[in-house]
């Protein structure tokens, strides 16, 4: 359509033409011909934005509707948003979560999350308790160590055989236990997983060697499966002060590889 | 500023804005997920305000992580909605506590045998806002949620047998006072 003022100047309204866009207003041209405005609608067709054209090509550009190069247009740019926003808020929340490793207090080949059991003192910090010791115990009541390598820090494997040499610690029991890598009870002949205090073998001295391997040792031994990597943990329940205070620094036992061939 | 610019600027601001907001509710959820999680596996076997007095942890056990050998657990729902919950138990004579967890997973108490007073576990756990039912001589523990897990663990080494923790778990009760 076109209007008419009293000078004969004639302005048009342009407007989409096919089925389903009958009332969507393209483009206006002034009296000499140049687009004064475009249109652009979003997807769904609400709404327009007015923009001055100062030259002609762009008013080509448009399009409407769910099918229209605009739709599209408007799709990637919420899409792409949304899609962006969920892979950075997830990945960075559960790479957060994990970070409860750096709070990790380290003793030899041991360390130990202090934030285990503890009471939570914001949402990030219960989330990472929540993935490092559900239903674990705060360091009043106990102190889990973990330890994925020997005392030289090589990884531990069940092809090799290791000494665990150390002596009775400060608490009310103790335990040494193997697990495989997949943190469960390694699946082997017996049910036979760890050493405790109550049931160590000590010497004179009051000191132990407890051997982790594959192959049977007599005295203390702890089985664990050839072929496959393992971590031991160190339990150890109302620990008393001299372990409490001093988590990086406390004589804990020593993971030391036997020399000579593999077994 | 173009209008192309101001769209890339909003396209940014907006996608951070959104995806700091996925960030912490993931965070937020993560660890009532993972509670509600092993609270509906326990609930749904045995119910809630009642033990499942477990065997020794063995290779079998794949459920939680890191089990002790040297351990063996009971472990309960607890749900305070219909009252308040009476816990008593009998001290072992060796290593035995009673920990409780809220459904965020904050361990909010813990107590074990030789600070249980009279030789034996007794407390009234209520929910966050209820009135005190005023049990004289029994400690009153307020719990953040109205539902979450009792735990009692004790020290069994491997290889002990376990028929004096059976028996002294037969005598654990948890009952809801009306």
């Amino acid at each position: 359509m076109a209007v008419t003022d009293r000078a004969g100047n004639v302005t048009q309204f342009r407007y989409r033409t096919e089925a389903g866009v009958e009332h969507y207003l393209e483009r206006i041209l002034d009296p000499l011909g140049r687009p004064a405005a475009r249109t652009e609608y979003y997807p769904i067709g609400y709404g327009s934005e007015m923009a001055h054209q100062t030259d002609g090509p762009d008013a080509d550009e448009f399009g409407y509707g769910p099918l229209g190069d605009n739709a599209m247009r408007q799709f990637l740019y919420f899409g792409s948003a949304v899609l962006v926003a969920v892979i950075l808020g997830a990945s960075s929340a559960w790479w957060v979560i994990g970070q409860g490793a750096r709070t990790f207090v380290r003793n030899g080949p041991w360390h130990y999350n202090p934030l285990v059991g503890s009471a939570a003192a914001n949402a990030h910090v219960r989330a990472q308790i929540a993935r490092a010791g559900l239903l674990a115990l705060n360091s009043s009541e106990a102190v889990y160590f973990l330890a994925h390598t020997d005392s030289d820090g090589n990884p531990l494997h069940g092809d090799r055989t290791y000494r665990i040499e150390g002596g009775d610690l400060d608490a009310r029991w103790w335990s040494i236990t193997a697990y495989g890598a997949d943190h469960f009870l390694m699946p082997h002949d017996g049910e036979r997983h760890s050493c405790c205090s109550a049931t160590v073998r000590r010497d004179a001295d009051g000191r132990f060697i407890v051997y982790v391997s594959a192959a049977e040792r007599p005295g203390n031994w702890i089985p664990v499966c050839a072929g496959a990597p393992f971590l031991l943990a160190l339990r150890i329940y109302n620990p008393g002060p001299s372990i409490r205070d001093h988590l990086d620094a406390v004589e804990l036992p020593r993971i030391i590889p036997e020399e000579g061939p593999h077994e | 500023m173009s209008k192309r610019c101001r769209a890339a600027l909003l396209w940014v601001v907006g996608t951070l804005a959104l995806a700091a907001a996925i960030h912490y509710a993931v965070v937020v959820a993560y660890p009532r997920v993972v509670m509600a999680s092993l609270m509906r596996r326990i609930e749904k076997a045995h119910g809630t305000n009642t033990l499942r007095h477990g065997s020794r942890p063995t290779s079998a056990d794949r459920v939680v992580v890191l089990p002790s050998p040297d351990l063996v657990y009971s472990i309960g729902v607890f749900d305070l909605s219909s009252g308040p919950l009476r816990i008593t138990a009998p001290a072992s004579q060796s290593y035995m506590s009673l920990s409780l967890y809220a459904a965020n997973t904050d361990n909010f108490f813990v107590m074990n045998d030789r600070q249980a007073e009279g030789g034996k576990f007794d407390l009234i756990l209520v929910g966050p806002g209820a009135s005190d039912p005023g049990v004289e001589g029994v400690r009153l523990v307020r719990s953040p949620s109205q539902t979450g897990i009792i735990l009692f663990r004790f020290f069994a080494p491997e290889g002990a047998p376990l028929d004096e923790i059976d028996a002294l778990r037969r005598q654990i009760a948890c009952t809801v006072l009306q």
